[in-house]
């Protein structure tokens, strides 16, 4: 029986890794006495596949793996049961059972991701009290967005428009809600984005004056890439911003958690 | 959610922030206001180690089995975090609570190997607990020390409030118990300290006064209160089957060194090689059940969900029920998909055939430590390994399949020459010859691959070889290179590999194993002048050590070159083991002259540790108790 396993992952479980993630839903589910199916050989391992890998110093309300079991389980007994040994911070939002991949393949769910929703706050220190709903409006009417990306051998700039498809300010301070690319086509990361705002914010305040410590955020952080585990800049992101994620969803829009389902 | 000690700034910016934030599945929490002693239990290097430590978690489990109690563990934070606490005065904390370690009720630190001395003082002084015992108050906890380096405290004796010699399942409780009787009733804590005392298996080291001869040796060694003991006998638990063991072990999110349920079949070791300090401190041995283990092994398993679990003893192959347990574990462990991993097994048939049916026969090595290259060698030190067991061993292996072997000896035994060191080689050279006599070139899987390891002899406390003088630093380096050339030579040369171990470390781990109080000092200055996580060879500072000696006026080669005389005083006399002195020094002489001693399974020797009246020494009956 294959599933789709939705968590989230908060409180002090944001500075656990992607690959402790894994482990730590291998030892859940043995604990919780789910019959994981395994792999043959001599180091026979089950084979959980995440959607998309967290950062450390993020969390996330809509996390993804899909697994399989060997037994037809009720889906609700299965959530109970691993729920009754997460630890705290850690909780199974929904399982899903999914149609078997052998006759529809493209429906895993690292191949499904499209786009991702987050909420990211500023912290104190980078707070700019700007109106955010008007600046958020003109920095969305900007044809182009251009962030720099370093890439080993060069730095080379990348318009981000194109992958922003909802921004807004929330009524909360200094909070924003983002859905933009996500996964192997083109994967971008929520820090860019606010880089790119606040550089954006600071150029209408001062005209013609180009920021020097925004610029090299920017420098640090900006681009899109493809990387698997996006954990490098863990200090630079978390010291300014705090980022949830909220879903990841499929390049229609829909929920991982919707999307693959059985009677689908 | 538990609030954390440390800012989100700080945890993003250190290695591992999952080191230091707690909240793992098995840890256990409680509610501070209903507790009445907190505990803080201390295992003085980095987390991925001291989580790896079975002792820790048994206490654990015994202390929070009490509802008025609640232990909470400490780590050595790593360099990166220790200087940003330092610069932003964060005191340390405990993982659980995350409240600030200066606050518990104790602070029990496991000591097991000298070179976390400097870390033990790293964790005073983070904490802001005074470093010397004499200059806490009330508002500081009890600092109690215990594990194998207890068994020589006094390099320690300064900043320890108490010593627990042996085996904690014993006493910890009663003494918690004293303690707030005490605190009830208002006593000083030297009033607690005095009563303390008395409790079996403790040592109160500000009690006791050391005189010192002329020359350096000791004098005389006193309690200096009437009525404190004169001497402390270690505690151990003579029924393993009815006590506490952690059903429900630490899961740590991070991997860590021991990532894997460990479970202790026995404790202590029949065989008495004269170096190991482990196969006479833990006399006399004792198993647990076949029932007790299959029962633990299950509980562990199911509470914890780990995909491994480890036999823990020092010589498994020793453990009468080996087999059976063996049959039952490989079973449960098949149906749940758990590994099973198999440390310190004998290399025969019975235990290839196990290996075969545990591991991936091309991905493991086989592990030897004949610990000498010589027979001569093996009968000084009572290694009851032959070459004839270790060539057989290896020719069923290789037939078996195996091509990776690993070997373990020991340079600058007690009378050791150029013979023995060669012999090292020689040895290794026919490991590697019986491959290829034993597997067909048509059967082999590529070549043989052999890794010799040395590290240099450290006489240690409480071994026959405790009067051993050691070597200088440049002799050992001298014989490990003439080795290491002897390896090139060898006809198989280009397949083994050999490595040895610093020789600077091991000349202060012979200092502090055997130091006096004076040495307190050294480490002191040494810890003051920056040394930490001196076990890390990226992080041991030689230079600083060696100013710390010079600071203080203290010759390390009087604890290392000196020749020690048969009646001299060791700093560790006071402490009763149960092994007597006068089989140590009976099995020196039968060293010296190459004569070996049975094992405890074979013939008691009358060592002493039948005053504990348990554990093997019962089946030898009334003899065992006699001798000594
Ligand atoms: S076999 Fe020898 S070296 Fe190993 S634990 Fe026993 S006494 Fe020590
Ligand atoms: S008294 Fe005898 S049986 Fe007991 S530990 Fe000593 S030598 Fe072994």
């Amino acid at each position: 029986m294959k599933i789709r396993v939705k968590f989230a992952k908060t409180g002090n479980m944001r500075f656990i890794g992607h690959l402790d993630i894994l482990r730590y839903f291998q030892k859940a589910f043995q604990r919780a006495k789910l019959p994981l199916r395994f792999t043959e050989g001599f180091h026979p391992h089950p084979v959980l596949s995440f959607a998309s890998p967290l950062g450390v110093g993020l969390t996330s309300e809509g996390e993804y793996f899909d697994t399989e079991l060997v037994e037809n389980m009720d889906c609700a007994e299965i959530r109970e049961r691993l729920n009754a040994q997460m630890s705290e911070g850690m909780s199974v939002l929904a399982v899903i059972r999914l149609v078997d991949t052998e006759k529809k393949r493209n429906n895993n769910a690292m191949a499904l991701v499209g786009q991702a929703e987050y909420q990211v706050r500023l912290r104190k220190a980078f707070s700019h009290q700007a109106d955010w709903e008007e600046t958020v409006h003109q920095f969305l009417m900007q044809e182009k967005i251009p962030v720099l990306r370093c890439t080993k051998r060069n730095t080379e700039e990348v318009n981000i428009r194109p992958l922003i498809y909802e921004m807004r300010a929330e009524p909360e301070p200094d909070t924003f809600f983002l859905r933009i690319s996500a996964g192997s086509a083109a994967n971008l990361r929520p820090e860019t984005v606010l880089d790119a705002l606040l550089h954006f914010t600071q150029s209408q305040q001062f005209p013609g004056e180009g920021d020097a410590e925004t610029e090299k955020a920017e420098n640090g952080n900006a681009g899109t890439e493809n990387a698997a585990e996006q954990t490098g800049s863990a200090m630079d992101r978390a010291g300014k911003y705090e980022i949830c994620r909220l879903d990841i969803l499929t390049a229609e829009g829909i929920p991982l958690g919707e999307a693959g389902k059985e009677d689908q | 959610m538990r609030k954390l000690a440390l800012e989100d700034d700080i945890l993003l910016k250190v290695e591992k922030p999952a080191r230091y934030i707690g909240g793992e599945i098995g840890s256990v929490m409680k509610d501070p206001t209903r507790v009445r002693t907190r505990f803080a239990m201390c295992f003085p290097d980095v987390y991925e180690i001291g989580m790896s430590h079975l002792g820790i978690q048994i206490l654990y489990a015994m202390l929070n089995s009490r509802e008025d109690i609640w232990c909470e563990r400490v780590y050595s934070p790593w360099t990166d975090l220790d200087a940003v606490m330092r610069e932003r005065h964060i005191p340390l904390f405990a993982l659980e609570s995350q409240d600030p370690v200066r606050r518990f009720d104790f602070l029990g630190i496991t000591i097991q190997y000298e070179m976390c001395y400097t870390n033990i003082l790293q964790i005073l002084d983070l904490s802001g607990i005074p470093l010397h015992a004499e200059e806490r108050s009330w508002d500081d906890p009890i600092v109690i020390g215990g594990g194998p380096c207890t068994y020589n405290p006094e390099p320690l004796a300064p900043f320890f409030d108490l010593f627990y010699i042996g085996e904690g399942e014993t006493q910890m409780l009663r003494l918690i118990d004293i303690y707030q009787e005490c605190r009830a009733q208002g006593v000083s804590r030297e009033e607690f300290l005095l009563r303390a005392s008395s409790v079996p298996g403790l040592y109160v080291p500000s009690l006791y006064k050391t005189t010192y001869h002329e020359d350096g040796t000791i004098a005389s060694f006193r309690p200096v209160v009437p009525g404190v003991p004169e001497r402390v006998r270690k505690e151990i638990e003579t029924d393993l089957d009815h006590t506490w063991y952690p059903e429900h072990p630490i899961v740590p999110f991070i991997k860590v060194t021991q990532d894997r349920v460990v479970l202790e079949i026995q404790r202590g070791c029949i065989r008495g090689c004269r170096f190991c300090q482990a196969g006479m401190i833990y006399r006399p041995v004792r198993e647990r059940s076949l029932s007790f283990n299959e029962d633990m092994a299950r509980q562990m398993l199911d509470s914890t969900g780990q995909e491994e679990i480890s036999l823990s003893s020092l010589s498994s192959s020793d453990y009468s029920n080996l087999s059976p347990l063996l049959e039952n574990l490989i079973e449960e462990c098949d149906r749940r998909h758990v590994n099973i991993s198999l440390p310190s097994l004998r290399i025969d048939s019975f235990s290839l055939d196990v290996m075969k049916r545990v591991q991936d026969v091309r991905k493991s090595s086989l592990t030897f430590a004949p610990e000498a290259g010589t027979q001569r060698m093996r009968d000084v030190i009572n290694k009851g390994l032959t070459e004839e067991d270790i060539l057989h061993g290896a020719s069923e292996a290789f037939r078996g399949g195996w091509n990776r072997v690993k070997l373990y000896f020991m340079i600058g035994l007690p009378g050791e020459t150029k013979e023995d060191v060669q012999g090292i080689a020689e040895l290794s050279e026919k490991v590697c010859e019986t491959y290829y006599d034993a597997v067909p070139r048509e059967n082999r899987h590529g070549k043989i691959q052999l890794t010799a390891s040395s590290s240099f002899f450290v006489p240690k406390p409480f071994t026959p070889f405790q009067w051993a003088k050691m070597l200088p630093e440049q002799e050992y380096l001298r014989r490990a290179r003439f080795l290491k050339d002897t390896f090139r030579a060898q006809k198989c040369g280009r397949s083994m590999h050999y490595q040895y171990h610093e020789a600077d470390v091991t000349v202060l781990e012979g200092v502090l194993a055997r130091g006096d109080r004076r040495t307190a000092a050294v480490v002191e200055s040494a810890y003051r002048k920056g040394c930490l996580f001196d076990s890390w060879s990226d992080c041991f500072d030689r230079e600083r050590w060696q100013a710390a000696f010079e600071e203080n006026g203290v010759d390390p080669e009087f604890y290392t070159l000196r020749d020690r005389s048969e009646d001299e005083i060791f700093p560790w006399d006071f402490i009763d083991i149960g092994v007597t002195r006068k089989f140590l020094r009976r099995e020196w002489n039968r060293a010296m002259q190459g004569v070996v001693t049975p094992n405890c399974r074979q013939a008691c020797s009358g060592c002493g540790a039948a005053v504990f009246g348990c554990g093997i020494c019962r089946t030898h009956g009334e003899k065992g108790g006699q001798a000594g």
